[in-house]
């Protein structure tokens, strides 16, 4: 588990330095937020960056931010600094939900929000987690150009994101849509703290009436981060009681294909889906009502 | 320091002498060790599972700066001796492979060593090991136990002509009739008995872990041989086996297992193939080289054991009498390529130990072992017996069912009462109390109480459910079991060494792996001499130091190295009151003084005493004026063989919570009752236990080795071997029920080994017990929860 030869490594410590670093134009360079994943690829040849820009030292991207009806995460915040900030609202809860159960207590003190999110692993639990709060990413290139994509086009696919090879992504935005919104993430994996076999986020919005009108639902653990929209739909203009929820994740399992290997059956991971969904809904649900 | 009688420190939980340095990262470990000019190699293994090597290009290799050499099969096939060589083959029937350090010919498992490369750093050797290009041509891997013994089956040693390297019969004497005769009295039980159980219980391949992998670390002087670094727990046999292959003199032979061990658990007790080619590269490079296991190597190649199918029957009386036992167990041995173990003896001991602690008037107990294309099986803690104990815990509880019989009453009915006992296998148990040991488990249980909360619980539909189990373990492994087992000596063996003021230092030829064996010395040490803890050092692994030891295997410490030690210190104290009572003229010999406080004192009189440091002083520096037929110094080293084999004890019982909707569930306690016999430290003795429980639940339920159909191994790392983490663990209710060994000078037993045994069985009965509703019985581990879903599922749909 040693590297292939790396030629180069940089710890830029403001954007500028960054900046310059990157319009170079040089081919194999690895980004290297938090590390905890991308290090394991390095060291194990996977991947074989000739320069390595290390991002830790920049510490003008480790925030967390509110500003009226926004959230604005730093792309360095590690996962400890999301689990233990105040700043971070009821409704937008599934957050900590996530960063508290990464890992172990080392990757959570070192992982990043920004390094899960354009690593984007198949059986991540924050790049669910900002799907389904609808969060917006905020890049920059060497030249300065920003651009912001939202979460349903930032993830493509396991281990591929809309980031260009030389964008770094500065922080995550996240809309708050005030009163009666809340927000969820449950997973399951054999051990505690495990990657997830499944995993689901969910974020609601009830009107004055208590009727769902806004409904995002996201699974993780099967083929990366992806968004339930037949059961979001489904959701919408019910209570989202016990039978709704029990039928909006019957719709997930008819939508979604389930393999079995050592972790757990096809089978099983159907019922996973249904229990895990049903109850990530109701906490979420819980929540809009700030009843927990 | 903690409280203490008398200078006695046994029984006193005194903190880990080793622990300060391990705890602040002071250990210093084979990696640690450093040697200038010290090279690095690298294993280029092998990516299938059964091919042919048809060719190994190593020429771009080579070519990078900074690589010393590459070595493959065919070159070394004739400066090295093949494997099997005596020393490291038990006196076992068996069809011991053939094979070198270094794949010849063709690859037999995923994993396997078929090239060494060796550069001036490990950067350089990995570089090097990804241009060493081999052509395969694929076969057909032979992955199944039982396919692998049928007559179709591709073999995969060939020589041999069957992948069936052991088997054997362990009931009704040693001849085929009588064994024919004794299996058709069997039958006839069967036949007859009013209840009858019969099933299939599996247990898959998982195993132990230890934090540090192997290593090893070898210098070469011309004129003093091989000083080999190694991690492992049986340093003399190693400076064996490797002077026998390597053709080394023995004397030209040093092997250091250096101090500090990230733990053993049995997979650094054998001989490995990758420690005879890295000693064969620093003598021909004259030059150190070292070698240190990743983690990925490590899990798929060693730590994987269980792999066992045992067709179990079990015949009872409607009264709950055990009537006879027939068990044909089935193991997939892996590729059977590893010194002293050769993957069979764990099973073989896994069917001795079958038994268990009960009486059974009869029984009929076979085994076969079937060579497959995975790795070796390691030698794990609760050494082939985790399968064996999980299928009768099992099996039992089934039999109880049956009969309507609480699982605990039909226990408590058929153990041992009586010690000593010998086993239907031929076992023996030397002494104990094993109803003491479970009354102590059903006290703290408190079964009825237990059945009416589950009664309650089941009306709001909760399901909770009881568990126990048991398990005869070894304490040590008498030389009457070891030669025949391993062709090694059982003794125990320790030099302990006095030095002119009054210090003590021991000398063990076993290597420890993190029990805390300075710890347990000192104590013993201390009270022996009445004398600090502080005062005693213990010097382990080093063959050029210490006596000879089979190694740190089969609770071998708190048996048979604890009492060497102990007699050794008695045999100087004889020494010692003899130039006392001289000294002080007085007719007295040792039982007339005592050893307290740092001073020897005359009972008689206790105005006659000397310092403990003067009187030893004066042995070893002044030895004039002395006792007739005396010379000076105070050093003994003595040999502790038991007059029998020894055991332990222990049950368990554990309370869970099954999920219907999910299958998850929740142990809510685990509660223990152990005869360990005397207890040196506390501390460690608990520790030991912790440990092992948690060993057995992270193995009964979260890790398992995985092949997929062309024998790929896809669970070499943590990521996908999942073993338990503290949150996944319950709290653990220890309590003793001890009973002093009678073979041993202090009365101790050695424990932990086996430990993880009762395990899987107690919490696969809890499980089934609160699934009683639905009828459901689990016989096939890991218990997943992804299974017991299923099972309630086809129970209920």
């Amino acid at each position: 588990m040693y590297p292939a030869p790396i030629e180069q490594y940089s710890r830029p410590s403001t954007l500028e330095e960054l900046y310059s670093l990157l319009d170079s134009n040089e081919e194999d360079i690895l980004v290297l937020a938090g590390g905890q994943s991308a290090m394991q690829a390095v060291k194990s040849r996977m991947l074989r960056p000739a320069h390595i820009i290390d991002l830790q030292a920049l510490s003008e991207l480790k925030f967390v931010t509110s500003e009226k009806d926004l959230l604005t995460v730093g792309a360095m915040t590690r996962y400890a600094d999301i689990v233990s900030s105040d700043s971070i609202p009821l409704e937008l809860m599934a957050l900590k939900d996530a960063a508290s159960r990464v890992g172990d207590r080392q990757v959570r003190n070192r992982g990043t929000i920004g390094g899960s999110l354009c690593w984007n692993y198949s059986a991540a639990c924050t790049p669910a987690t900002v799907l389904a709060l609808d969060g917006a990413m905020n890049l920059i290139s060497p030249d300065g150009s920003t651009r912001q994509v939202a979460a349903d086009d930032f993830f493509l696919g396991p281990l591929e994101t809309a980031r260009n090879e030389f964008e770094i992504l500065l922080s995550v935005d996240f809309k708050l849509r005030g009163s009666k919104s809340g927000s969820a993430y449950k997973k399951w994996g054999l051990v505690t703290d495990a990657l997830p076999v499944i995993g689901i986020a969910a974020c609601l919005h009830f009107d004055n009436a208590d009727c769902c009108d806004y409904a995002r639902i996201t699974l993780t653990g099967l083929s990366g981060a992806q968004r339930c929209l037949e059961a979001e739909a489904s959701l919408l203009s019910t209570s989202a009681n016990a039978e709704e929820i029990a039928e909006a994740m019957m719709i997930v399992c008819s939508k979604v294909s389930t393999y079995t290997d050592s972790m757990a059956t096809a089978d099983y991971r159907y019922q996973l889906i249904k229990t895990i969904g049903l109850e990530v809904i109701e906490i979420a649900k819980k929540r809009a009502f700030s009843l927990g | 320091m903690s409280q203490r009688k008398n200078d006695d420190w046994m029984g006193t939980p005194l903190p880990r002498k080793e622990d300060r340095r391990l705890l602040t990262g002071k250990g210093k470990y084979v990696s640690d060790i450093v040697i200038p000019g010290a090279l690095h190699a690298v294993f280029v293994r092998s990516e299938y599972a059964h091919a042919k090597i048809l060719s190994i290009d190593t020429s771009e290799a080579e070519e990078l700066a900074g690589i010393e050499r590459i070595y493959t099969g065919d070159q070394i096939k004739h400066l090295i001796k093949s494997m099997p060589q005596p020393i490291v083959q038990p006196a076992l029937p068996a069809h011991y492979p053939t094979f070198w350090p270094l794949a010849v010919d063709k690859v037999t498992f995923h994993g396997e060593p078929v090239a060494l490369v060796v550069a001036r750093d490990k950067y350089v050797a990995e570089d090097a090991a990804e241009l060493v290009f081999v052509d395969y041509e694929e076969l057909k891997p032979v992955l199944d136990p039982e396919e692998a013994l049928k007559p179709e089956s591709a073999i995969i040693h060939e020589k041999d002509g069957t992948n069936e390297i052991f088997s054997m019969t362990f009931t009704g004497g040693d001849t085929e009739a009588s064994q024919a005769e004794n299996a058709a009295e069997v039958e006839k039980i069967f036949q007859n008995a009013p209840i009858v159980v019969k099933d299939r219980f599996k247990t898959h391949r998982t195993g132990v872990t230890p934090m540090e992998p192997r290593a090893i670390l070898c210098d070469w002087d011309d004129s003093d041989g091989l000083l080999a670094y190694i991690t492992t727990q049986r340093p003399h046999i190693d400076r064996l086996a490797l002077s026998d292959i390597l053709d080394i003199s023995a004397e030209k032979v040093q092997v250091i297992a250096p101090r500090d061990q990230g733990g053993g658990f049995g997979v650094k007790a054998p001989f490995y193939r990758e420690n005879i080619i890295i000693a064969h590269a620093a003598r021909d490079l004259k030059q150190p080289v070292r070698w240190v296991e990743s983690r990925y190597e490590s899990l798929m190649n060693v730590g994987q054991e269980r792999d066992q199918i045992n067709d179990m029957e079990i015949a009872a009386d409607l009264e709950g009498n055990m009537l006879a036992l027939r068990n044909f167990g089935l193991a997939d041995n892996g590729v059977g390529t590893t010194g002293v173990y050769w993957g069979f003896v764990m099973p073989f001991l896994g069917a001795i130990e079958l038994p268990n602690g009960y009486k059974w008037p009869k029984a009929d107990i076979r085994l076969k072992v079937a060579t497959t294309n995975k790795a070796c099986l390691t030698p794990s803690r609760a050494f082939g017996h985790f399968p064996t104990r999980f299928a009768i815990e099992r099996c039992i509880d089934m039999v109880a069912h049956k009969i309507g019989m609480e699982p605990s009453t039909f226990r408590r009915k058929n153990l041992v009462a009586d010690l000593p006992y010998t086993s239907i296998t031929n076992e023996y148990f030397d002494s104990g109390d094993f109803l003491k040991v479970w009354d102590t488990l059903m006290e703290k249980a408190n079964l009825p109480d237990f059945r009416v909360q589950q009664k309650n619980a089941l009306s709001e539909k909760k399901y909770i459910g009881i568990g126990f189990g048991c398990g005869v373990e070894l304490s040590g492994v008498a030389s009457e079991l070891f030669v025949p087992m391993e062709n090694q000596p059982g003794y125990g063996a320790a030099t302990v060494r006095l030095d002119p003021r009054g210090k003590v230092q021991v000398f063990g030829g076993d290597a420890p792996g993190g029990q805390g064996h300075e710890t347990t010395t000192a104590q013993v040490v201390a009270s022996e001499f009445g004398i600090s803890p502080e005062d005693v050092i213990i010097t382990t692994g080093n063959t050029g130091s210490t006596p000879f030891g089979s190694g740190s295997v089969g609770a071998r410490m708190g048996s048979y190295f604890i009492s060497a030690v102990a007699e050794a210190c008695r045999e100087l104290k004889t020494k010692i009151a003899k130039f006392l009572a001289h000294d002080l003229q007085l007719e007295a010999s040792v039982e007339h003084f005592e050893f307290k406080n740092g001073e020897v004192v005359y009972l008689g009189d206790d105005s006659q005493r000397s310092s403990f440091m003067s009187i030893v002083e004066r042995i070893i520096m002044f030895p004039i004026n002395m006792p007739e037929g005396e010379t000076g110094g105070l050093d003994a080293t003595t040999f502790f063989e038991a007059a029998k084999p020894m055991i332990c004890f222990n049950a368990d019982c554990c309370v869970v919570e099954v999920s219907l909707e999910t299958g998850d569930f929740k142990i809510l306690k685990w509660i223990t009752a152990e005869d360990v016999g005397n207890v040196i430290n506390p501390l460690i003795v608990n520790g030991q236990m912790h440990g092992a429980i948690v060993q057995g639940i992270s193995n009964t339920v979260f890790e398992e080795f995985v092949y997929d159909e062309q024998g790929q191994q896809l669970t070499a790392d943590f990521e996908h071997y999942k073993m338990a983490n503290a949150a996944d663990v319950p709290n653990i209710d220890l309590n003793y029920a001890t009973t002093p060994c009678p073979h041993t000078p202090l009365g101790t037993r050695g424990i932990g080994e086996g430990r993880p045994s009762s395990v899987p069985g107690a919490l696969t009965n809890a499980v089934c017990d609160a699934l009683k509703p639905f009828g459901i019985e689990i016989t096939t581990l890991p218990l997943r929860p992804d299974a017991i879903w299923q099972k309630i599922q086809d129970a209920t749909q």
